[in-house]
This record gives C-alpha cells, sequence and structure tokens, in this order.
C-alpha cells in the first residue's frame, strides 16, 4: 500500500499524540515527567545522589497524597558528569522525550548552561544547589529558579557567625580555589567580616594574604606551612569536596588546626566530620543547605523527610542536598497547583514569589531574580566517642532574607 | 621566611617521591607494553581502596600498613595479569590509538567498579602510630613524611637494580626492546610479557597502599596523581624507571615552591616547567627502554 504525503503527515502527528508525550494540562492521565539532571559520577555522585533521592521522596509524598491536580510526578534522572556539555546534552534528549521541567544540578558552571538554553527549550529550571552569585545577578535567565541559598548569603552568614561566636578572633586567614567561586567567595568575606565585627563588636578585623590553591591537589603542606607563617586566629576554607578533607587530614598533622581558633567552610555539610570522624578539628563550623537536626521536631515537612530517610535505611543523618532535591520538588508542585500547566510560558509566571513549605520552614522564590529567600545554616561540629565519630555541637539558623541582598537580575555584584 | 622555603623544598620532596612511586609502574608498563596505561590511576585508587578496607581509618600496627600495602599490590598486580590477558594482548600490533583507547576503556571500567565496590565516600586515613608523629627539626617534618621519601628510594633502587642488575631483569629488558629476537633465542616472551605487566600493576597497587594516608580517599584519587605521574614519565624518558625517578623529583619541587614564588598562581610551575623541558629534551632524560 503506497501513503502519500498527506496520510505520513497525519500517521506522524497521530503516533506523536499517542506517544505519550506528557500533556500540558495537569489532571490527564500521563504523569508529569521532570528531569533531574545532576552528578552521578566521580568524587561528587554523593551528592548527586543525595539530591536525586530528596527528589525522589518528594515525588512518593506527593504522588502519594493524589499528586498535583490529578496528575502524578515521575522523575527521569540523568547525569551530568559534572559537565556542561554533558547537561545539555541531557537536557535535550529529555526535552525530546516531552520533558519541561528540570531540577537538580550541583555546579555552577553547569547550571549555567543550563539555564542558558531553558527558554530555548521552553523549559524551567529550578537548581537545588549550585552557588555562583551570577546565576541570579549577571547572568541571570527568566526560565531559572533557585532554590537553595547563594553565595553572597552564605558567606555572609558565615561572617556574621563568626563575629558573634568569635568576637576575639581578629586576624583570619583563608584558603581558596584559584578559580572564580574561590574569589567571589574572598571577595564576600572579605567585605562582611570586618564590617559584622564592626557592627557587633565595636572593632574591625583583618583578613591576611589568602593561600590559592588549586582543584584537586593531594599536597597541601606548602600552603598548610604559608597559613603557619601567618599570625591567623581564624580560618576560612573555600576548597569543598576531597580537596577540603585532605587539607584538614593534613593542616591537623602539621598543628594548624590546633593553631586557628575557629575554622568556617561554607559548604561542606557533612563530608568533613564523616571522613575525619574524631580527628574532626576543634572549633570547626560546616556550611549546609539545609542542617536536618535544626529542624527535625519543629519542622512537620523536615521531620517526615528525616524520619522516611531513617525508615529507607539511607542513614541517620540527611544532608542538605537531600533537604534541596525535596525542595525543588516542593517549589515545582507548587508553581504546577497555581499554573494548572506544565508549560514554561505558565509555570515562569506561577512560580514567581510563590511561597511554599519546604524542609526550612516557608521559602520563598523572590519574583524579581527568582532566588529563595530562605535561612543559612552551619553547624559547630566535633569528634566524638559514638559510633559516628563526630557530633553537632551548635546548629545555626541564621535568617537570609536580610542577607539575600537586593534583586538586580542582569547586573553584578559588588561589595565595595 | 627561610624555614618556609626550607619546608617547601623538604616537601617538594616528599611529593617528588609520592609522584615517582605511581610513576614507576606507569613507566614500566610503556617500557613492556608500550603503551600509555591511562588506567594506570584507577589501579592506583582500587590499592588506596584496598589497603583502607584492610586497615580501617588508621591501621593498628606498621606492619599491619605494610601487609596491606603488599595485599594491595597482589590484589591490583592480580588485575593486571587479568588486564593483559583480555585486553592488551590482544592489541599487541594494532595501532597504539586502538590501545589508548583500550587504556581509557579499561579505565573507566575500573573506576565504575571501584564506585561499586567501595561506594562513593570521602575518607581520611591515617598512618600508624608508628608513622604518626612529627619531628620539629627547625621546621615541622612528620614521620610519615620521611617514609614516603624512604618508600620511594627503596622503590627506585629495588626497580634499578632489578632491571639492570639481575638476571630476571635484563629477561625483561631483552623482551622489552625486541620481543622478535628474544623469541628466536628462546625466551617464553609472553610469560615474561605477563609476569612484567603484573609487577608494574602491582607496583600501582603498592603505590595505594603506602600512599592511601597522605592524602583523602576518593573515586578522585588516581587522577590527581596521574597526570604528574605522565609528566615524570615524558620528561624522565618513556620507559626509564631513572628518569621518571629524577623527573618526579623536579616536578614536585616545582609544585611545592611554586606556592612560595607564585602563590597567586598555584599548579602553573609544574606545567612551565614540562614545556621548558621537553623542548630542551624532547626524547627524555634517559630514553632507555623506549629506544
Amino acid at each position: 500500500m503506497k501513503t502519500n504525503r498527506r496520510q505520513f503527515i497525519g500517521g506522524a502527528l497521530g503516533a506523536t499524540a499517542l506517544s505519550g508525550l506528557a500533556s500540558p494540562m495537569l489532571g490527564q492521565n500521563a504523569p508529569i515527567r521532570i528531569g533531574c539532571i545532576t552528578t552521578l559520577s566521580g568524587g561528587y555522585s554523593l551528592f548527586g545522589e543525595a539530591q536525586a533521592l530528596g527528589m525522589q521522596m518528594a515525588i512518593d509524598e506527593i504522588n502519594a497524597n493524589g499528586g498535583v491536580g490529578g496528575s502524578q510526578l515521575e522523575l527521569v534522572v540523568r547525569n551530568d558528569d559534572i559537565k556542561p556539555d554533558v547537561a545539555l546534552a541531557a537536557a535535550r534528549e529529555l526535552q525530546g522525550e516531552g520533558v519541561h521541567i528540570y531540577a537538580g544540578v550541583l555546579a555552577s558552571g553547569v547550571a549555567l548552561a543550563l539555564s542558558g538554553v531553558m527558554e530555548e527549550l521552553d523549559s524551567v529550571f529550578l537548581n537545588a544547589a549550585s552557588h555562583g552569585n551570577n546565576l541570579t545577578h549577571e547572568d541571570f535567565n527568566k526560565n531559572y529558579f533557585r532554590v537553595t541559598d547563594y553565595s553572597a548569603m552564605r558567606i555572609w552568614a558565615a561572617a556574621n557567625l563568626m563575629a558573634d561566636r568569635y568576637p576575639d578572633n581578629t586576624k583570619w586567614g583563608a584558603i581558596l580555589p584559584d578559580a572564580e567561586i574561590g574569589r567571589s567567595t574572598l571577595e564576600v568575606f572579605s567585605a562582611r567580616l570586618p564590617q559584622e565585627h564592626q557592627t557587633l563588636n565595636g572593632h574591625g578585623a583583618t583578613i591576611d594574604e589568602p593561600v590559592w590553591t588549586k582543584f584537586g591537589s593531594t599536597d597541601f603542606r606548602a600552603p598548610i606551612a604559608r597559613l603557619m607563617s601567618q599570625d591567623i586566629d581564624g580560618l576560612f576554607v573555600g576548597l569543598g569536596g576531597a580537596d577540603e578533607v585532605t587539607f584538614l587530614q593534613q593542616a591537623g598533622q602539621l598543628g594548624l588546626t590546633n593553631k586557628v581558633g575557629a575554622i568556617i567552610t561554607s559548604g561542606s555539610e557533612f563530608l568533613t566530620p564523616i571522613a575525619l570522624k574524631q580527628r574532626t578539628p576543634p572549633n570547626y563550623w560546616s556550611g549546609f543547605h539545609w542542617y536536618y537536626g535544626a529542624y527535625y521536631g519543629e519542622n512537620p515537612v523536615a521531620t517526615k523527610v528525616v524520619d522516611t530517610y531513617r525508615a529507607a535505611g539511607h542513614g541517620q543523618h540527611p544532608d542538605g542536598f537531600v533537604g534541596m532535591g525535596h525542595t525543588a520538588i516542593q517549589a515545582i508542585a507548587a508553581g504546577l497547583e497555581i499554573s494548572g500547566s506544565t508549560m514554561a510560558g505558565d509555570l515562569v509566571p506561577a512560580l514567581e514569589g510563590v511561597t511554599f513549605e519546604t524542609v526550612k520552614g516557608p521559602v520563598e522564590l523572590r519574583a524579581e531574580d527568582h532566588q529563595a529567600l530562605c535561612d543559612v545554616n552551619y553547624a559547630l561540629i566535633a569528634g566524638a566517642e559514638n559510633e559516628d565519630g563526630w557530633e553537632v555541637l551548635e546548629a545555626a539558623k541564621v535568617d537570609g532574607r536580610p542577607l539575600a541582598g537586593e534583586p538586580s537580575p542582569g547586573e553584578e555584584m559588588s561589595f565595595g | 621566611m627561610m624555614s618556609l622555603y626550607l619546608f617547601s623544598l623538604f616537601n617538594g620532596l616528599v611529593m617528588g617521591q609520592a609522584i615517582f612511586l605511581v610513576a614507576a609502574g606507569l613507566t614500566l608498563a610503556f617500557g613492556i607494553m608500550k603503551i600509555f596505561n591511562f588506567a594506570h590511576g584507577a589501579f592506583f585508587m582500587i590499592g588506596a581502596y584496598v589497603a583502607h578496607a584492610l586497615t580501617g581509618q588508621e591501621a593498628a600496627s606498621l606492619p599491619l600498613f605494610l601487609g596491606a600495602a603488599f595485599a594491595a599490590a597482589i590484589v591490583v598486580g592480580a588485575m593486571g595479569v587479568a588486564t593483559d590477558l583480555v585486553v592488551f594482548r590482544r592489541l599487541a600490533g594494532v595501532p597504539t590509538e586502538y590501545t589508548l583507547i583500550a587504556a581509557f576503556s579499561v579505565m573507566l571500567l575500573a573506576s565504575g567498579g571501584a564506585e561499586l565496590v567501595f561506594g562513593q565516600g570521602i575518607h581520611a586515613i591515617y598512618p600508624p602510630a608508628a608513622l604518626g608523629g612529627l619531628i620539629q627539626m627547625g621546621i615541622p617534618i612528620s614521620v610519615y613524611s620521611i617514609f614516603i621519601v624512604g618508600a620511594g628510594v627503596v622503590a627506585f633502587l629495588v626497580l634499578e637494580i632489578g632491571l639492570n642488575r639481575l638476571w630476571f631483569g635484563k629477561l625483561i629488558q631483552a623482551v622489552a626492546r625486541d620481543p622478535w629476537m628474544s623469541d628466536v633465542a628462546g625466551l617464553r616472551v609472553q610469560r615474561i610479557k605477563l609476569i612484567s605487566v603484573a609487577i608494574s600493576f602491582a607496583l600501582a597497587g603498592l603505590a595505594g597502599g603506602l600512599l592511601v594516608a597522605n592524602q583523602s580517599l576518593s573515586l578522585d584519587l588516581g587522577h590527581s596523581y596521574l597526570l604528574l605521574a605522565f609528566c615524570a614519565v615524558i620528561v624522565g624518558g618513556l620507559g626509564s624507571v631513572k628518569g621518571a625517578f629524577f623527573a618526579a623529583i623536579l616536578f614536585g619541587l616545582a609544585d611545592s615552591l611554586n606556592y612560595i614564588l607564585l602563590p597567586t598562581m598555584p599548579g602553573v610551575a609544574v606545567y612551565a616547567l614540562l614545556i621548558v623541558l621537553v623542548l630542551i629534551r624532547p626524547q627524555g632524560f634517559y630514553p632507555e627502554l623506549s629506544q
């Protein structure tokens, strides 16, 4: 049988309609598919898997309660290998399968790449971890939302916390990666620490010449020697990941961690105490996307997430990546409820200014720059003689709303 | 300031020996198989994980620490035998590009396997108490650092003497340089090659076990050392243990002093040195086995 052009086009359209591409409207049979793009290979896969797990937990909870507007949610997970090109390929592949809502991503560079193509893909991207200031400022894209705090908020909170808890520690050192994230982090800390000391303690503070390192280094002894030669009583560590563990391991062996009175890192969650255990340095503060202990028992969303996580045998300590994965899905559900549609043109305005319940309490996605206004979490952690080898001595919930700065999408931040 | 320079010099020596411990197996693999074994870093990482699995966060004693390192060498050496029989031997005689891609595939497979078996966590491992102390000699020197330098020197001497003075070492060199003539002379070429490959992989495992307490242990550990080890192998002369030894020290010193002399540009000195040395002496310091 011959097929003419008209029959072919009709057949193709029919096949497309039947192929299960997501319907833009809620309440229909097809599930709403959400593309989770995150890092599932290499040293950062630990965080990516936690992020995907948090999303799946939120989806299971929402589906068990009847879904969103009658539609079930479905998570489709892809590995970005922490590379922008891999993430873009994954997004395009999923878009070809009818996915228009994306969530996840760890690295700011990957988030920037995805953010840049969202309009072209007629899609929305809710970033659950990347901290780069640029994403909601000079590189702002209207189909991009960030559901966690960001570098300027987190580091300002660190400065506030250190000035408050250690008023006499005024000579600080810093060790950072020789990369954009290291330089922007230092810029914020250098501006905010003296300012916070002045406000809280009536005197200033200084930050000695920073020590720059390369990513993936196996030997920090020479940088440690430089830090030991400086007359400092506080240390800001901006390394992250395996680099931070190596640095603190070697710094402990050479005596640096006992020399300084306070150490703060911006975003290592439980990584360092899990690795160092009883050798976790004294006066060590770690930054969190979400520290569950600060909310457990008080916040019903957080309590449920922690209980479900533990009951499923994932361990006792869900990290902030679980929490922010969960939050990204909560935001998507809130947006879908308002818009009644999965199309970016409907979902973006619905998400702008939305306030929804999360593991950190009510969070607002600021309408102007799509930045989450939420708490910033830190915890003072020390080695302990228990099963974990460490314990949290103090949890700090810093209100991040005053620290988020004025929205200025399209403009670079200034800390002068 | 003087103590800072002294510390950096000593640290450069330590780092150089750590690089050499990884590079030794790599240069041997090139000398014998004539391939750049991209998987070497992954097998080094597996050696570190095996040692960690045996000792935990801190080995109870020095013999246990050393025993775990040798166990890692045996496990990784056995993996090398399997890799050679299944992959590399079958590619003998095919263009180099194919063996490079095969080595890359083996690396991905080994990394993925390590993730499945050992998990994704990051660990901090500490040397046993006998190596855990700090000596004040004007500058703080950890006993474990001295141990790394000693291990590097011992590995160098064993390989150098073994390859150049012992009967079996000469057989390996003969097979590496002219397998056809070795075959004609009655040597069991394939068996000698297999044993050599096992030694090369075992060196990666041994390096992993000895250096496991030098930095954090994660799935990225192999990549961290592999690049510097390749630099040492290239500059030292492809296939030359002696060349890799001296080149590794140079790169270790360059990287360590970089933090003092060019503090705002970490890591630059290694690559600058690589470019300069390759331009001055493209054949390497001692282009022995590659000829």
